[in-house]
């Protein structure tokens, strides 16, 4: 696998939001859906900026829906991941666990989660 | 334009300024679904914050992402870091060549950034006194019989108070240079003094930061004034700056006078005057006694022949009133600026030492094509490993880049020191007004400048050396090798 194949946090994160969002992963959506499951407030920047790196390097592509049926309405990208987005996520999650194997976490003091 | 009511006009402006022509739209359709949302479910105001927290906090990662993006400036300037560096390294290793070019050029440079301060400081910065200095002229007498270029004769006191009633001006006002012996305690000083009408000051615009101005009842025949304003560095060295010196005593020409105020610092009028005494025309001052340097202040509205035509009328009817001592003497006016210094001087000179900055740039160029070919063989191995002749060319530039980025900072210190030294020579310093120094303005003029003649002295022999043909000779050279 060559070397910019490897992903970044964020771009972990956005990368398995788009996967859960399916036909709805677009950029606020995809920030909010990262907010919902790791409770981290990312600027929506972030997410186009990280979407941008994402596509230079192939790992997304997106699609233009039909405008919003309102007057001046516009067409949104809606993201998917390519077939090496998808190779790049199973590898890094493939690696993180390996890295994780054998690895005893304590948990935080003084904190349930 | 998007319809995005819940989106500030200010955040869309930012958004347009800094996010990536790819995802402008998209992200502000985004932003407003998401403060639309926002405002669904819980108010207009919290969808407002989102908004703005949200917006503010994008701008650092859309930045970064603009650098280091496709067609962003990141790239590019990690190429040049590397020529830069490859430039010094190479320039180290023939400290002939850097030190030949860096002194032309510093020379070279040192000389225009002098001239260009001396012009900037009288042609170019705007005159300090605010936006009646457009309106300012001074006053002078002509006569068919004076030479040509005498045109900057005196006014009589007399013929002043008839100019005054010209209604194209707002006031007229005198100034008469003299010199005076000034004393307070044990401490004597000859000064360059000036008799100014009490209103000359005030049209200006300048206020004494102490004490109070000249009034009307101050203004006296030359040898009767009762009162002084004190210039700043004549109340710092005669008063050891004394807060309380108003009203002070100060012995004139061995005469009784009191301070009644003291003025602005850096301000002098009409050169380096320090000390002013109120003046009034004597009563028997003949017409003929033209020794005043009038100055008027055009009224707002009207343009200086305007004025210059009701002058001259004036100045006819008091020709035939007075033919003894105004027949045929007419007027002629010139905006305050060009009156104290000849721009055209510095302009001239400005020409010539751009001249002499050419001819460095010619013998910089020369130095740089003779080093090119010293190089050929190098250049050829880059050729042949792939390097574009775009490639090359920045190489050899970026050389002279360095060498003129080095120059411009000597030179620069050189010009400081330099233009000290024409100050010290020049025989009439310029007035305060028209102090040239290498200020921000002259150092930026000056980088331009450098950047310029870098191009010049870099770009035209690296285009010359980098032409296919001269990769010929390489393989020439290199036949016998392979």
């Amino acid at each position: 696998m060559p070397k910019g194949h490897f992903v970044g946090e964020l771009e972990l994160y956005v990368l398995l939001a788009i996967l859960h969002l399916e036909a709805d992963a677009y950029g606020v959506r995809i920030r909010q859906e990262i907010e919902e499951r790791t409770g981290r407030d990312v600027a929506i920047g972030a997410v186009y900026a990280t979407l941008g790196r994402l596509d230079d390097k192939g790992l997304v592509r997106f699609d233009l829906t039909d405008p919003q049926p309102i007057a001046g309405g516009r067409s949104k990208k809606i993201f998917a991941l390519t077939a090496p987005g998808r190779r790049a996520l199973e590898h890094s999650t493939e690696m993180l666990s390996r890295m994780m194997r054998g690895v005893a976490l304590r948990p935080a003091r003084g904190r349930a989660r | 334009m998007i319809p995005t009511p819940h989106v500030p006009a200010w955040a869309r402006v930012l958004i347009g300024l800094i996010a990536g022509r790819a995802d402008r739209e998209d992200l502000l359709v985004n932003l407003e679904e998401g403060a639309a949302r926002l405002a669904e479910t819980q108010c207009a105001d919290a969808a407002r914050r989102w908004c703005r927290s949200q917006v503010l906090r994008s701008l650092l990662p859309l930045l970064g992402r603009r650098v280091t993006g496709p067609g962003g400036p990141a790239p590019a300037v990690r190429g040049v870091g590397l020529d830069v560096r490859y430039a010094l390294r190479s320039l180290s290793a023939s400290r002939g060549f850097a030190s030949a070019v860096v002194l032309m050029l510093t020379l070279g440079l040192a000389a225009h950034t002098v001239v260009y301060a001396v012009v900037d400081a009288m042609v170019l910065r705007p005159l300090p006194f605010g936006d009646r200095s457009s309106r300012l002229v001074t006053v002078h007498s002509v006569h068919p019989t004076l030479a040509e270029d005498w045109n900057d004769a005196g006014v009589s006191y007399p013929d002043l108070v008839d100019f005054r009633s010209a209604t194209t001006l707002e006031s007229l006002e005198a100034v008469a240079e003299r010199d005076v012996s000034v004393s307070s305690g044990p401490e004597t000083e000859r000064v360059s003094a000036a008799s100014v009408t009490p209103g000359l000051l005030p049209m200006l615009g300048v206020a004494p930061v102490m004490g109070r101005p000249f009034a009307l009842g101050d203004a006296a025949e030359p040898g009767f004034e009762q009162v002084i304003l004190l210039g700043h560095s004549l109340w710092q060295s005669l008063y050891g700056a004394d807060p309380n010196v108003v009203g002070k005593p100060a012995l004139l020409n061995g005469r009784q006078l009191t301070v009644i105020g003291v003025l602005p610092p850096g301000f002098s009028f009409p050169e380096d005057q320090q000390l002013y005494l109120p003046y009034r025309g004597r009563d028997t001052a003949g017409r003929g006694n033209r020794g005043l340097l009038a100055v008027g202040l055009i009224a707002a509205g009207f343009s200086r022949d305007q004025n210059l035509g009701e002058l001259r009328a004036l100045a006819g009817d008091l020709a035939r009133r007075h033919p003894d001592t105004n027949r045929d003497w007419s007027v002629q006016t010139h905006p305050i600026r060009t009156y104290f210094v000849s721009g055209s001087d510095a302009t001239l000179m400005l020409i010539a030492v751009s001249a002499l900055l050419l001819l460095v740039s010619a013998n910089v160029a020369g130095l740089v094509v003779a080093r090119g070919l010293a190089r050929e063989r190098e250049l050829g191995v880059r050729a042949a490993l792939g390097a574009g002749r775009g490639r090359l060319v920045r190489l050899l530039t970026v050389e002279v880049l360095v060498l003129a980025a080095v120059s411009t900072a000597s030179a620069i210190l050189a010009a400081r020191w330099g233009l000290g030294a024409f100050l010290a020579w020049t025989p009439e310093p310029p007035p305060y007004w028209a102090q040239p120094g290498v200020d921000w303005r002259v150092t930026l003029f000056a980088s331009a400048v450098a950047g310029g003649v870098a191009m010049l002295a870099g770009l035209m022999p690296a285009l010359r050396l980098t032409r296919v043909e001269q990769f010929r000779a390489f393989s020439k050279h290199t036949a016998g090798l392979s």
